[in-house]
């Protein structure tokens, strides 16, 4: 008999719960973040992330001065293409 | 109570059916609410899980022996904790355990973005309730942790847990693996919706580093854990067998080992994007085809305890999410291609990749392995396994090749690396590896095997320090730091780069500890109290065998005094235990011996009471001198340590 009470307890506590969104009469979705704006904000911040890892590999002897000079030129390159596409995508007064 | 348990069970099927069906038409109609109410149905399950799991554990513990689980794994005498952990002892059980971890992690993703991957979560919600639903009807339809027992009498007492399995490591060994297992559906469920929403950018695979990371870590401990239960307490002295099933849990971890490797690429450069997915939807499969090796009984091994007759189930669903995900990375193939080109052979991105590949040619050996006596009974009519030497001849070689590959890693640059950078990198980690190599000889080693694990060892010790003492240098010399503020600085600043070198530094000191097992020495006797014998530099005496009478067993403890020159070593108590000793069926009382060890960082000595003649008082002893074992143990922490660091959140500044 416990048992039976407790099934249906949780039966209704668990349905409530469920069908609850669908008594409202409008649902804004949240704003999603995932957007291609995001997509490039994360490579710019990838891109930058690498200059700073060549000048601490140059700065701890890893990397010869043109490896280091070839490597940061080619991520500064891409750095600026990135910005680009953002400065076309969100004009270029909005701060990035 | 085992009713409330059962029914539970079946409303969570209904409801995950319900999850599903809501979410499909969220993608179809696009209307928000059937979202909410899809996403809150997935949490129903769970919660309904979470709820028969609790229900089982409260029969366990209460020793409710009208149900069939509960009467095949616990006793009265059974410890409370074993009786807890006889949850994931049994098959039906551990299904359950399975598929409540599962509910756990579906949980979090749930929670962890309620407001990101908005484009993502219905088809991630989609692909994790659905392999819910898959292990819903396993424990439901199959094999029930609530199915009462069938004869027409009272059962006043279980049949108990299976000694072996009474021991902290065995009782936290499943869990821990079963978080990796279990824990790579998500990453899975993120790339199925990758492909399907056709979101294949760099996002998800941000979210994905953590979480692969996390996982592989867990499976890492559960495998780490694993041998050390075995090296302690199956007294055979060793700590991995390349049996099916451990190999079915070394196989997806040598895949996601090279997923979170080339993870980085993709990360950094935007490459590898079809080999990722690949990794991933591989490593996903590989859980399921382990589950499904260590379920059916397809081949032997000594976890038996497992088999059953879910397996066609299992192949079946394994089959299904390969063509399906077969389907999705060729209907997305143009997308997932890269514009980018590897620049260089001599770069860090090539050297990954080959990482990679290597790590994907030792899982192919290990999987050819553990299929061969299924192919050969299909060709043959008979099992033939292919063993250990067979695993040893290609895993030894292709491991070597992998830890020459964690040294050469750091010290090659990204995109291009100069001639000028090679000499200036490698020469010395190089001329340490060479001077390894000859003094390690000259001290007499002369096995080719452990000769250059030991150089190589030390190539990548000296390559990985190296690291370390240019990047504190760096910031002595430019912040005026003190070497503990700077190395801590160095670490906390680069947590990925510096934490994947103490993992590095940790798979050297388990290498090392495998070298070690080239010298090990053993030996068989049987003796009387007062006997003498010699083992390696040891003399080892036996000088008394009493027993004792404990809740759940009986045992006789031998004492082993070891002595080296004369001057004591230490003491050494194995034991051989009856359990089940007052069971009056003999067949039913169940041996066990229950060894001693004595651990350096030199070796092991480790002692077996493998049986008693009790009219003769006559015992069996097996000691053997393992060496180097304890590295392995100290290289397992090393792992911990350094993906907890490299898994750490970086604090962001205002602004950053």
């Amino acid at each position: 008999m416990f048992a039976m009470i407790m099934i249906v307890f949780t039966f209704f506590l668990v349905s409530s719960f469920i069908i609850q969104p669908l008594f409202q009469k409008t649902m804004t979705r949240p704003v999603d973040t995932d957007t291609l704006f995001d997509t490039l904000k994360l490579r710019k911040e990838v891109v930058y992330a690498q200059i700073k890892e060549a000048e601490l590999e140059f700065e701890m002897g890893n990397l010869s001065e043109e490896d280091f000079e070839r490597t940061r030129n080619q991520l500064k390159r891409e750095a600026s293409q990135i910005i680009a596409k953002i400065r076309k995508k969100v004009g270029n007064n909005t701060k990035i | 109570m085992p009713l409330y348990g059962a029914t539970l069970l079946n409303l969570s099927v209904g409801l995950a059916i319900l999850a599903l069906v809501v979410l499909v038409i969220y993608v179809k109609k696009g209307d928000y609410r059937l979202f909410l109410t899809g996403q809150r149905a997935a949490l129903g399950v769970s919660f309904l899980i979470l709820l028969a799991s609790v229900t089982l554990v409260a029969n366990l513990i209460k020793g409710n022996f009208d149900i069939d689980f509960v009467a095949q794994y616990t006793s009265s005498a059974t410890p409370i904790v074993y009786k807890f952990a006889a949850l994931w002892a049994g098959q039906s059980g551990s299904l359950l355990f399975w598929v409540l971890i599962l509910s756990f992690y579906t949980t979090l993703v749930i929670f962890q973005n309620r407001v990101r991957h908005q484009q993502l979560m219905p088809y991630v919600m989609i692909t994790l309730v659905a392999i819910m639903l898959f292990f819903l009807i396993l424990v439901n339809f199959v094999s029930n942790p609530f199915k009462p027992v069938e004869v027409d009498f009272v059962i006043r007492d279980g049949l108990g847990l299976n000694p072996l399995l009474q021991n902290w490591a065995m009782a936290i060994h499943p869990p821990i693996l079963y978080l990796g297992y279990v824990g790579f559906s998500v990453p899975f469920a993120f790339a199925v919706a990758a492909l399907i929403s056709r979101r294949l950018d760099a996002l998800w695979i941000r979210t994905m580093r953590r979480w692969t990371l996390f996982t592989w870590l867990a499976m890492g401990c559960g495998i780490i854990l694993g041998g050390y239960w075995a090296y302690n307490e199956l007294g055979w002295g060793g700590y991995w067998a390349w049996d099916p099933v451990e190999n079915a849990s070394f196989m997806p971890w040598l895949t996601a080992t090279a997923f979170i490797h080339s993870i980085n690429i993709q990360k950094k450069k935007n490459m590898l994007r079809i080999w990722n997915m690949v990794l991933i939807i591989a490593t996903f499969l590989l859980s399921i085809f382990g589950t499904f090796l260590t379920r059916s009984g397809v081949v032997s091994s000594v976890h038996s305890f497992t088999q059953s007759s879910i397996g066609p189930m299992l192949l079946g669903f394994f089959l299904f999410v390969l063509v399906v995900c077969i389907f999705l990375v060729l209907y997305r193939l143009k997308d997932l291609r890269s514009e980018i080109r590897m620049r260089s052979f001599l770069s860090r991105e090539s050297g990954f990749l080959f990482n990679n590949v290597v790590f994907v040619g030792l899982c192919f050996a290990v999987l050819w392995g553990t299929l061969f006596p299924i192919v050969s009974e299909a060709i043959q009519g008979t099992q033939i396994s292919v063993g250990i030497p067979f695993f040893n001849q290609i895993a030894i070689p292709i491991g070597l090749l992998l830890l020459f590959l964690t040294g050469v890693g750091p010290l090659l640059a990204w995109r291009r690396t100069s001639r000028e950078s090679l000499i200036r990198n490698f020469s010395i980690p190089f001329l340490i590896g060479v001077v390894t190599f000859l003094v390690a000889f000259v001290l007499g080693i002369r096995s080719i095997y452990p000769l250059i694990t030991l150089s190589l060892s030390f190539f990548v010790l000296c390559a990985i320090g190296l690291e370390f003492y240019r990047g504190v240098r760096v910031r002595i010399r430019k912040l005026g730091e003190n070497v503990v503020l700077a190395l801590t600085r160095i670490i906390s600043k680069n947590r990925s780069r510096y934490g994947g070198y103490i993992v590095h530094v940790g798979v050297v000191l388990m290498f090392i500890g495998f070298a070690g097992k080239a010298f090990d020495v053993d030996h068989e006797w049987t003796m009387e109290v007062g006997d003498e014998v010699k083992l390696a530099e040891y003399t080892i005496i036996l000088t008394n065998v009493r027993e004792e009478e404990r809740p759940n067993h009986h045992a006789w403890i031998a004492s082993l005094l070891i002595t080296q020159n004369e001057k004591t070593i230490t003491q050494l108590y194995p034991e051989k235990r009856i359990y089940f000793h007052r069971n009056p069926d003999p067949n039913r009382r169940q041996p066990h011996s229950e060894l001693d060890i004595y651990s350096t960082f030199k070796e092991d000595i480790y002692a077996v009471f493998g049986g008693f003649n009790t009219q003769k008082n006559l015992v069996s002893l097996k000691m053997m001198v393992n060496r180097l074992v304890r590295w392995i143990w100290v290289g397992g922490y090393l792992l911990l340590f350094g993906t907890v660091i490299a898994l750490w959140p970086i604090k962001m500044k205002r602004g950053e």
